[in-house]
């Protein structure tokens, strides 16, 4: 690696202006588990590291009174996976930490870094559409907001611009009753294909007021399957569970894979249905669990 | 540019070590070239195979991929720490026991996992072993083994 000068900021704002100071040579440094393997491989040059670690408001998870949970820039995915609160509030991102990469990338890595870093194969972008999370980015002299749907521009490119600092992420609480379905479909640990699907009880209990279908790893960005979500809302549960494969199909045509290492357009595609399919079934099926 | 330099004060294995190091060297090159500790193996480089796993505070990192700064007041644990004189640790005598390595490249990574697992779950199931040593490879095809010794290392965590 080549030499680069570490800068610890306290706060946000400190952290901005020492990235400018470093006239456009300088990067945001949290976990670095994907940061130091381009500067390893000599592929990102660095004067600055700006490390973030240590701006407190960037290593909390907080939950408001709207029951919209908060979680810092600098939060590592082992704590996303075990923290009490994440686990009763937002389940599925408990649930879908226990199999992020390894424990010790878990360990280190945080969930802003994986956001901006942007790589087609994360789940955290899939969750993000999946449950509307909005994003917070703080620039040197305006911070604004980002819904989940405009935050991936494609691979490796987000909204968050040359010297902006991703703040925190926001995750809606979810509605009483709603459940989730997530599948993976991994080459060792690298998913090449995810599909997850959220089902919100409507008005009537007895049926699917809301439906929202993300799928991800399988092109550039994360993408909503609206058609597919149209499809199944408004439907009673068992109507639901009957036209899984109807809004696989749905989820497949709409979708825009990419060829891989892992697989052909084609199979990706093929993938994305299948997934789409399981998850709609093991969302009915915690339903009829009583699980999320 | 002109490489900063910072002091570097950590405890190794509990020894109360202090360097100067630039910010950009990795903990494995600090372990292996400035402190001897050769224990610890480069493999992948990537953090996807465990060979480099010791542990910061208990929790275990990739020292291919972490700066050595980061373990500035910290506990820093590797293989070399863990028997007591010639007594083996239970982990690492399980693991000889049990046939849990054979070329014994992936060895301390596996151990120095296991040393995490356990301080944190003394009594695993097979599928927590399993799920929490993904990120550990083995290429000599030796995982019944290494789950076995696994087992057995929590059984004799626990007696002594």
């Amino acid at each position: 690696m080549r030499p680069f000068e570490h800068v610890r900021c306290v706060s946000a704002a400190e952290a901005v202006r020492a990235w400018h100071d470093a006239g456009n040579e300088a990067a945001y440094y949290a976990g670095g588990t994907e940061l130091l393997l381009l500067m390893k491989q000599g592929l990102s040059r660095y004067e600055r590291l700006v490390d973030i670690k240590h701006i407190a408001a960037l290593g909390e998870i907080a939950s408001t009174q709207q029951g919209v949970v908060r979680i810092g820039a600098a939060v590592t995915h082992r704590r996303l996976e075990l923290s009490p609160e994440l686990q009763r509030l937002a389940p599925l991102i408990s649930r879908v930490e226990r199999d992020v990469a390894n424990v010790r990338v878990r360990n280190v890595g945080t969930i802003g870094g994986n956001l901006c870093f942007a790589e087609p194969h994360s789940d955290i972008g899939v969750l993000s559409l999946l449950l509307e999370a909005t994003m917070t980015i703080q620039g040197l002299d305006q911070v604004r907001r980002v819904p989940a749907w405009e935050f991936f521009r494609g691979p490796y490119e987000s909204a968050v611009e040359q010297g902006e600092l991703l703040l925190h992420i926001e995750f809606p609480a979810c509605r009483e009753g709603t459940r989730t379905g997530y599948q993976r479909f991994r080459h060792h640990e690298r998913p090449s294909c995810i599909a997850g699907v959220l089902l919100e009880p409507g008005e009537d209990p007895g049926n699917c007021g809301r439906a929202v279908v993300a799928i991800g790893a399988a092109g550039y960005v994360p993408q909503r399957s609206r058609s597919a979500e149209a499809a199944l809302s408004g439907r009673t549960w068992r109507e639901v569970a009957a036209g899984a494969a109807e809004a696989a199909a749905l989820t497949a045509a709409e979708s825009d894979p990419t060829e891989d290492l892992t697989g052909s357009v084609e199979y990706k595609r093929h993938l994305v249905e299948v997934l789409t399919r399981r998850a709609v079934l093991e969302a009915v099926g915690r339903m009829e669990e009583g699980q999320a | 540019m002109k490489a900063p330099r910072l002091e570097l004060h950590m405890r190794v294995n509990g020894r109360a070590v202090a360097l100067e190091i630039e910010p950009r060297e990795l903990l494995i090159d600090v372990l292996r070239n400035r402190l001897g500790l050769t224990g610890t193996k480069k493999s992948c480089d990537v953090e996807v195979c465990g060979a480099c796993t010791v542990l910061v505070d208990g929790k275990t990192v990739s020292s291919c991929t972490y700066l050595a700064f980061e373990c500035e007041g910290r506990d820093v644990q590797t293989i070399e720490g863990l028997a007591d004189g010639e007594t083996l640790h239970p982990i690492q005598q399980a693991f000889v026991d049990h046939q849990g390595l054979q070329c014994g490249f992936c060895t301390p990574g596996m151990i120095m996992a296991t040393k995490a697992l356990l301080d944190e779950n003394p009594d695993p199931s097979v599928p927590e072993i399993k799920a929490y040593m993904r990120g550990n490879i083995c290429r000599c095809t030796g995982y019944h083994a290494i789950v076995t010794s696994i087992q057995h290392a929590a059984r004799e965590t626990a007696r002594s």
